[in-house]
């Protein structure tokens, strides 16, 4: 009997010694994210999750987020700003879960499911109403509605800056006039002329490309029909000849959204630029 | 004197510092980047680890005939690797007979017949054929 005791007692003091309390993994946890050792980190704070849920939840959710936005998860990052979200006390903590998520949503390119957390913000002061604007404005703009984002992108520059206000407005007139290209209309031009949808999507290497390769394609063809019959060109080079050129015009519209998103986006950054310098 | 001029030369410092751009535009900015290709260098690495001259002048012309010919076709190759990549990969791997045969020979294959020897690749839906004597 006294020996299982004193067995007990030894084994009850190692693991006092040994184990670590959730304060220590939530340090530990940091200490590692620091590091850069995010599936360490990631582990603890799963580990802190299971243990001490209420105490630690909050702080672990919101790092969790952090972690998986850093690392690119972004799905698995909404997600636990979302639960963030549900387990915050104050109107601001709420309100930063919200536009971390729309955050990490807008970086999956969901910009409806974005504008939907954003419009949940409680912006009862100037500091608040501003990001809001800024968040929703991003939103329209990634849903292409132009019409409503330089609406707002303008109240964010307010009425007294008019130059910013001009800039502005040359953003929103670019942007429309990229949206304007239509990706039908350069399968047909390329079906027509072989990289002209190319061209018409502004990719002029693609272009280039495609018009060389299409007029050599060409070339062999009545080569082949001059030195031999139309039947034996045919048999021959028809089916590159067609190959290349089927390949030239279904990629055309593939290129003009490509060429397109890459335009729009890079307009949206310049446009951050102008309203950032206010 | 020397005082003020440090000072000024710490401050105009300063100023050229880039300014560290507030949460919010950084996040926006990161939603709206455009993703990076991947060059092709990159994506084919083996075009880049070359022994000799013959494998160099086998890698550029991969490397042309992926950028000026396959760019502009349509998605045909029935294999993952295409065929044009198990050419790369055989020569390198076997040399340049033993790689140039194995490449004819996966040509012959690549016919959309041969679907039901093969396992099919669940991210491209392509049959798995890696180059092997």
């Amino acid at each position: 009997m006294k020996q299982s005791v004193l067995f007990i007692l030894l084994f009850v003091s190692l693991g006092r010694i040994a184990a670590q309390n959730a304060e220590q993994c939530v340090a530990i946890a940091r200490e590692q994210m620091a590091l850069g050792n995010n599936v360490v980190a990631r582990q603890m704070f799963q580990r802190v999750l299971f243990f001490d849920r209420k105490t630690y939840g909050i702080e672990c959710y919101r790092e969790l987020a952090e972690l998986n936005l850093r690392t690119g998860n972004f799905g698995q990052s909404a997600f636990y700003f979302d639960l963030t979200y549900q387990n915050a006390k104050s109107d601001s903590a709420k309100n930063e879960a919200l536009v971390q998520k729309a955050g990490a949503l807008l970086l999956q390119e969901k910009y409806t499911e974005a504008r939907r957390e954003i419009l949940l913000i409680q912006d009862q002061t100037e500091e608040w109403r501003k990001r809001k604007l800024l968040y929703l404005g991003a939103c329209s703009y990634g849903e292409k509605d132009f019409v409503t984002s330089e609406k707002v992108f303008l109240q964010i520059v307010g009425d007294s800056a008019n130059a910013q206000r001009a800039e502005v407005k040359k953003h929103f007139k670019k942007a429309k006039k990229i949206n304007r290209k239509k990706p039908k209309t350069a399968k047909v031009l390329s079906m027509v002329l072989p990289g002209a949808g190319q061209l018409y999507a502004g990719d002029y290497r693609n272009a280039l490309n495609s018009f060389g390769l299409n007029a050599l394609m060409a070339y062999w063809f009545i080569y082949t029909t001059q030195t031999f019959t139309l039947g034996d060109a045919v048999l021959s080079t028809g089916s590159w000849v067609f190959r290349y050129y089927a390949g030239g015009y279904q990629r055309a519209p593939l290129l003009t959204e490509e060429v397109k998103d890459k335009k729009l986006k890079d307009n949206f950054q310049s446009l951050l630029r102008t309203v950032q310098a206010q | 004197m020397k005082f003020t001029i440090l000072s000024c030369l710490i401050l105009s410092s300063w100023t050229l510092l880039p300014a560290q751009r507030p949460a919010d535009y950084q996040l926006l900015d990161r939603a709206f980047e455009q993703k990076k290709k991947q060059r092709l260098t990159e994506r084919f690495s083996e075009s880049k680890q070359n022994k000799n001259e013959l494998q160099l002048l086998l890698s550029g012309l991969f490397l042309t005939y992926k950028t000026v010919i396959s760019s502009q076709d349509q998605n045909r190759c029935s294999f993952t690797p295409s065929c044009s990549e198990y050419g790369l990969l055989a020569v390198k791997k076997m040399g340049v007979i033993k790689g140039g045969i194995s490449t004819f020979d996966r040509l012959t294959r690549c016919n959309g017949l041969s679907g039901k020897n093969y396992q099919i690749d669940p991210q491209t839906f392509h049959l798995i054929d890696h180059p092997r004597w």
